[in-house]
């Protein structure tokens, strides 16, 4: 019989697992969806947003800043940064291989990884850095045997909110619209007025500034560390592909659907967290090639 | 009679010129004399081809005469090394790194080896497969004369048996695993490893938490031991002779079911933190480390894992001391991998620790960790083999000259005496661990109370083959 307390955080430990996971996913997700682009700079992307916001933290912020900025603050100058990386790959290195194989705009998505992998390695160095107060101030709930972070309901909030934010942008505005009407036939939006070029640069933009933002929250709880990139990018690839390529509600319920079998093979049967991803990953494409919610 | 005086003359001349040349050689020589030069000897090596009967094979001996002292090469002494660089392992590695760079540092401002510079080329450590093949091109492009380096367990077993192969005199500074001298080389020529062996690093641990825990009554004697430790060699060695010896010392203790967690894999650790929760543990033992660690401890707190369960950590202050800030929970057994922390011995009776540390501190800006003084060691021992090698034959040595002296070799460093054990190569100083707490002289959380053990008692001895066959003979209730 599972204590009560343990389920409970069971449930949130759920909860924070899947939006952990779709923020890692949902930049990514945009961007393959309209620009049909696989970004392998988004980890180093959500790693930078991760460095520049513990980096504000401990070098100013936690002096100079009251509280309730720590949390607002920092992690948007860290989605910032990444954007403004974004701004400048976008034009100058991805625009001429879109109409290339997609060798090309792997390797170069590549290439970009390994540049902002080594950015990174030269200005902050190789040793994770952390920093803890703004995990530690917000305090706990007391469950009795244990207690649960109150930071970690900041990123499901973080996760929730990014969700919802992705589907009205997508579902009840023009930009949406374009957006959709983009991904679908570019030659037709284009005809049909779009300013393809625009969207593309504000999609890779905003795809980037998510997944800087969330990089910078998540290292709130965690470390910013060199190796972020590389393992944010493998389980984002995991959550998209079987969710669907391209499909945010596939993101959403794929990264539910890991998050709490997750923790359940945690607390029954910990040898199997290992290999659990994978399975469900084989499990998911070998009865849906295309993923829960991908178009044939 | 013409022709005796002509012959005369001609005598008259030659000697003038002998005298003269003489004079002017003298002159000569006295000048390179003076300039503090020696005259040396060079090496006569004698190449003999003997063809075998049947001519199936020719085989050439090289035979270097006897009696002559051979020459220092002029060349700088390359050294390579591999660390962790960046990542959750860069904590441990750095400072290993560091160690290794500040010994090089003073050997040359020393005037190098034997007046040869060193040479140092770093190279990334990896996964094993990457960390083999960097090893390998130090060795085959670089053409590297000694190698030192390495710190996970996963990697040592790999490249050992390469350094073997390719004679490159090499020390581990880390990658502790016994399996090393086990199985991988069991009859080690080339290869030597300063840092204590991974069993002492288990039993010390326990050790030090029943010293600490148990014995003081803090927790029960049939307390539950949860586990979480990194998914490879290191960590399924920690939970089997940790929870070994716990046993051993405490037969009530109750083992549960440890997790294992993929090393530097996972960031978020709710999950597992849950998980041994719901097991209701009264001591976790832990062998996570760098990164890995400091996630685990900071996520911990805000789970309330601390006050559930006291800590047994093998390496919880393994890596530089300012990343365990001082939100860390005192009273827990923070482990240095069985080693160093730089407060102990203490600088007042051993400034030898202090004239490091404070060097240390000035070059890197960061106090020395154990993989940090490790690195150091190993350097300023090696130096010493070659000096003293050289002492004995009478010339620059060559590396199966140097391994005798290593092999027999001990030496004080600031951890205290380090010596190598021939029969493993495996090196041996006391062991060290601790109780972490404050003290308002440092910014980060420290060792308020330092264990230091014989090595002898948490280490097997030489008759045993295994280290796991030497912690099974031991008596139950046995006390380090």
């Amino acid at each position: 019989m599972i204590d009560p307390s343990i389920f409970l955080l069971s449930l949130f430990n759920g909860l924070l697992y899947a939006s952990v996971l779709f923020l890692l996913s949902s930049g990514l997700n945009l961007i393959y969806g309209v620009m049909r682009i696989i970004n392998l700079a988004h980890g180093n992307l959500f790693a930078f947003g991760a460095y520049i916001c513990v980096w504000l933290l401990i070098t100013y912020g936690l002096q100079s800043l009251p509280m309730p900025a720590w949390y607002v603050l920092p992690p948007l100058v860290g989605g910032a940064v990444a954007a403004g990386i974004a701004m400048v790959v976008e034009p100058t290195l991805l625009r001429p291989v879109y109409k290339r194989p997609e060798e090309f705009q792997l390797l170069v998505t590549f290439g970009v990884m390994l540049v902002l992998a080594d950015l990174l390695l030269l200005i902050f160095g190789g040793i994770p850095i952390a920093a803890r107060e703004p995990y530690f101030v917000m305090g706990f709930i007391d469950l009795g045997v244990a207690n649960y972070p109150i930071y970690n309901f900041v990123i499901i909030g973080l996760g929730l909110g990014v969700a919802i934010f992705l589907w009205f942008l997508t579902y009840r505005t023009r930009f949406g619209t374009m957006l959709r009407a983009t991904s679908l036939d570019q030659s037709m939006a284009q005809a049909m007025g779009v300013n393809v070029r625009r969207l593309m640069t504000l999609t890779f933009v905003l795809g980037s500034f998510i997944a800087g933002m969330a990089g910078a929250y998540l290292a709130i709880k965690d470390t910013a560390t060199l190796t972020l990139g590389v393992e944010t990018l493998v389980l984002a690839f995991i959550v998209m592909v079987t969710g669907g390529l391209g499909s945010m509600k596939g993101a959403f319920v794929g990264a539910l659907v890991v998050g709490y079998l997750r923790v359940l093979v945690t607390l029954l049967y910990p040898e199997a967290e290992l290999m659990l991803l994978w399975l469900v990953t084989a499990g998911i494409l070998l009865a849906r090639p295309q993923g829960l919610f991908g178009g044939r | 009679m013409s022709g005796e005086k002509q012959s005369r003359r001609s005598f008259i001349t030659a000697v003038g010129a002998g005298v003269v040349g003489l004079a002017v050689g003298l002159a000569a020589g006295s000048q390179v004399l003076s300039a503090g030069e020696k005259v040396v000897e060079k090496t006569v090596t004698l190449e003999r081809t003997v063809t075998q009967q049947g001519g199936a094979a020719t085989v050439t001996r090289t035979v270097t005469a006897g009696g002559t002292a051979r020459p220092t090469p002029t060349t700088p002494i390359k050294v390579g090394a591999q660390y962790l660089f960046k990542g959750g392992g860069a904590v441990l590695g750095l400072p290993g790194a560091y160690g290794l760079r500040q010994a090089i540092k003073e050997i040359n401002d020393a005037g190098g080896v034997l007046g040869r510079r060193v040479e140092l080329l770093e190279r990334d450590e990896g996964a094993t497969d990457a960390t083999v093949t960097e090893f390998r091109k130090l060795v085959l492009e670089d053409k590297i004369d000694y190698y030192f380096g390495l710190i996970s367990s996963g990697n040592t077993p790999a490249v050992g048996p390469e350094a073997e192969q390719n004679r490159v005199l090499t020390i581990f500074t880390d990658g502790c695993t016994d399996l090393l001298f086990e199985q991988a080389v069991p009859n080690p020529k080339y290869v030597f490893r300063i840092t204590n062996i991974q069993s002492s690093d288990a039993f010390t641990a326990a050790a030090g938490g029943v010293k600490v825990l148990f014995d003081t009554g803090v927790v029960p004697k049939d307390a539950k031991v949860a586990g979480i430790h990194p998914d490879y060699a290191y960590g399924r060695l920690i939970h089997d002779f940790g929870t070994t010896m716990l046993k051993k010392m405490v037969p009530e203790v109750q083992i549960l079911d440890p997790q294992f967690v993929q090393l530097f894999g996972v960031t978020d650790f709710s999950a597992q933190i849950t998980a041994i929760l719901a097991q209701k543990p009264d001591v976790l033992l832990t062998s996570l480390w760098g990164g890995d660690y400091i996630n685990f401890y900071k996520q911990s707190i805000g789970y309330g894992l601390f006050k559930q369960a006291k800590f047994i950590t093998t390496l919880g202050f393994g890596g530089s001391p300012q990343t365990v800030g001082k939100d860390h929970p005192p009273g827990h057994i923070m482990g240095v991998h069985a080693n160093y922390w730089f407060t102990h011995p203490d600088w007042t009776t051993w400034p030898l620790n202090k004239t490091f540390s404070e060097k240390f501190y000035q070059l890197w800006n960061e106090w020395p960790s154990f993989e940090g003084e490790g690195a150091y060691v190993s350097g300023l021992m090696w130096k010493s083999a070659i000096e003293k090698a050289a002492g004995l034959v009478g010339g620059y040595p060559d590396h199966t000259e140097v391994i005798p002296i290593l092999e027999h070799m001990g030496y004080y460093g600031p951890a205290g005496y380090v010596w190598f054990r021939k029969q493993n190569h495996q090196g041996y100083k006391n062991a060290v661990t601790g109780v972490g707490g404050e003290d308002p002289t440092y910014p980060f959380a420290t060792m308020t109370q330092v264990i230091s053990i014989p090595i002898e008692k948490v280490s097997a001895s030489a008759e045993y083959p295994t280290s796991k066959a030497w912690l099974e003979s031991l008596p139950i209730g046995y006390r380090a």
